[in-house]
């Protein structure tokens, strides 16, 4: 629903207005209990976007900077290392931009690193000891839990402000979480959410790449003549319903319309977006490094479709992936392995496609990790390595154990943002902190949000109190990332 | 939004219904209860469909209009397929030579109404004379899909 109308909500609500207003909406639904835009929201000037899509690449379960995005001084794996001297696992690699140096194992994204900005300064709240799902609902949401209300995710704000793209793709669509395979799986639904804009705004969830087809197909076992001529039953009783003249009221024209969506992306020749098995062979093979990778190859259909927002996750799966608590080294060399290449398969792709400029690809995680420090220095966080030693005697001992809140990287390509920029530094040794551009989640989300064109301070009432995109409406976007 | 009511099933309705309820449960409750809570049921994706949150979340209000993410999952479904599925095949059972008494049966028991001679000429020609699960399982999700099931008045 646009801002506009929203406005008008204020005024005492004729049924005539609910029924214009909700042919302006589309698809949007409209509840006696819906929260209202914010009467300040028509105040203040608009931004212009400079992305229509974003696709945010969720590295879950905290990718550890030095491993990947900023490298620090290597120490190679031998017995008798001591912990405290280990910072990075891996050698630096150089990369398209002269000077900027990131991770061995990451060769591919290495030479898509002049489209790229990157952040080196990102920084956690310290939460005293940490929890994943807490850290990834903030990073979600712009919010640390537990709150009042239930907080939407970014991609039900820009659900709800924007609009899908093309009305018969979902605007927020989620790709690679499967809901029974994480520890904390209540946590990541509580964040994984529209929150209190309601579920027409929340997640198209798609947990299996190669079987999101499914999800947009009539029902196994119904071809789709059968699901036509229901459809046409439906419509001619609906029609020779005695009652039918009872049915305008706004709950049933919504559901009805919702139907009529339904049926519209069930039956769209867009759905084949949703098939990556039509994709050609070499580059199905291109991106297929896992689920991670097809789902990657799903996005970039999807952002060709006119999707609005997509996350692809890693997955978030306790004490593996990128949850390195011990044998880190190892196991973040298959991470690597599972993301160099698709995802700079994916920027290629969009830039030749000529969709990478309108396009907002941000690489993100929770935090970062580190040998020695649990949260940041000082902090009361409980430690949660599972191996505690202070001289390396075998492999599984190798690797960045614990959760580091202090400096964190993310990688953003195309959206209108500048292309081969570092942002911020963290420091040379440990303590690894952040010490050029902090940069908050807060101010990080009023930067993504910017790029879309939504105001950082964009909010909604909600049961009497104002609720904003970016914490209490105080984000201040990055403005040197702007091209 | 009114889903079909478990509570219902349990308390007055033939064994099988109360066997496809039961399936439905995330705990075992005993026989002869006459009323399950909702709060008993599994939140599968079907309930979620129906408007049902998620346990841990504060909710001060429960939707009041079936979203488009919903429209799909009951038109896609395999929960609801998988119940409609088997609810046509207990009513095809239940009158195995009139299929006209079928549809007033669904029609009393859903709409608490008969259904008319317009509704009828147009479900007639769809189920035919020997009516297969399919075409009874497509004219139940048409019943269940409409406003004057899903809305209370």
């Amino acid at each position: 629903m646009s801002l506009e109308t929203n406005s008008t909500a204020k005024k005492a609500v004729i049924r005539r207005n609910f029924l214009r207003s909700l042919a302006a909406a589309g698809t949007a639904a409209w509840t006696a209990g819906e929260p209202r835009a914010l009467a300040a929201n028509q105040a203040a000037p608009p931004v212009e976007a400079s992305a229509d899509a974003c696709v945010l690449i969720w590295m879950a379960g905290g990718m550890a900077a030095p491993e990947t995005f900023d490298p620090k001084r290597y120490e190679p794996f031998r017995k008798g290392l001591e912990v405290k001297r280990m910072l990075s696992t891996f050698p630096a690699i150089p990369t398209a931009v002269d000077g900027l140096q990131i991770c061995r194992g990451l060769e591919n994204i290495a030479e898509v690193m002049d489209r790229a900005t990157l952040i080196r300064s990102h920084v956690q709240p310290d939460l005293g000891s940490i929890l994943h799902s807490r850290h990834q609902h903030q990073w979600h949401t712009g919010y640390i839990p537990p709150q009042t209300v239930a907080c939407p995710h970014i991609g039900a704000w820009m659900a709800k402000v924007l609009g899908p793209r093309n009305p018969v793709i979902p605007p927020f669509i989620n790709i690679g979480q499967r809901p029974h395979i994480v520890t904390e799986q209540e946590e990541v639904k509580a964040y994984t959410t529209a929150g209190f804009f309601g579920n027409e705004y929340g997640p198209f969830n798609l947990p299996h790449p190669l079987q999101a087809m499914r999800a947009v197909r009539p029902p196994k076992g119904m071809g789709s003549t059968r699901f036509r001529n229901r459809d046409v039953l439906f419509r001619r009783l609906l029609d020779r319903n005695p009652h039918r003249e009872f049915m305008s009221g706004y709950q049933q024209e919504s559901m009805l319309r919702s139907i009529d969506n339904a049926v519209r992306l069930l039956s769209s020749r867009h759905c084949s977006a949703f098939d990556v098995s039509l994709e050609p062979q070499a580059s199905r093979e291109a991106y297929d490094t896992g689920r991670f990778g097809q789902g990657l190859l799903l996005a970039r259909r999807l952002v060709e479709a006119g999707a609005r927002f997509i996350e692809v996750t890693s997955e978030f799966v306790g004490f593996q992936r990128w949850d390195t608590h011990a044998n880190g080294h190892e196991l973040v060399a298959g991470m690597h392995t599972e993301i160099d290449r698709p995802i700079a398969r994916l920027i290629r792709d969009l830039e030749l496609r000529g969709l990478l400029d309108r396009t907002l690809v941000v690489i993100a995680s929770e935090f970062s990790r580190d040998a020695i420090i649990e949260g940041v220095p000082g902090s009361d966080a409980f430690d949660q390595a599972t191996v505690e030693v202070d001289v390396i005697s075998e492999m599984k001992h190798y690797g960045l154990h614990r959760h580091f809140t202090g400096g964190t990287s993310v990688v953003m390509f195309g959206g209108g943002l500048k292309k081969g920029l570092v942002y911020g530094e963290t420091a040379p040794e440990r303590p690894l902190v952040a010490i050029r551009n902090p940069v908050t989640v807060t101010d990080l989300h009023a930067t993504i949000m910017t790029a879309m064109g939504i105001r950082p301070d964009t909010g909604f009432d909600v049961e009497g109190r104002p609720f904003y995109v970016t914490q209490d409406g105080r984000g201040q976007p990055l403005a040197e990332l702007f091209a | 939004m009114q889903a079909v009511s478990v509570g219902q099933g349990m308390e007055q309705c033939e064994p099988a219904v109360a066997v496809a309820a039961r399936e439905r449960l995330a705990m075992s409750v005993p026989d002869r209860m006459s009323m399950v809570r909702a709060s008993l049921m599994k939140n599968d994706s079907l309930l979620k469909a129906l408007g049902r949150p998620v346990r841990d979340q504060i909710v001060a209000m429960r939707p009041q209009v079936l979203t488009t993410l919903e429209a799909i999952q009951l038109s896609n479904g395999p929960e609801l397929t998988v119940l409609l599925r088997s609810g046509a095949e207990r009513l095809l059972a239940q009158f195995p030579e009139s299929p006209k008494e079928l549809v007033k049966y669904v029609y009393e028991f859903a709409l608490s109404r008969e259904p008319t001679n317009a509704e009828w000429s147009v479900i007639e020609p769809v189920l035919g004379k020997r009516p297969c699960s399919t075409a009874v399982a497509d004219f139940l999700w048409s019943i269940f899909l409409s406003p004057e099931f899903m809305f209370v008045r």
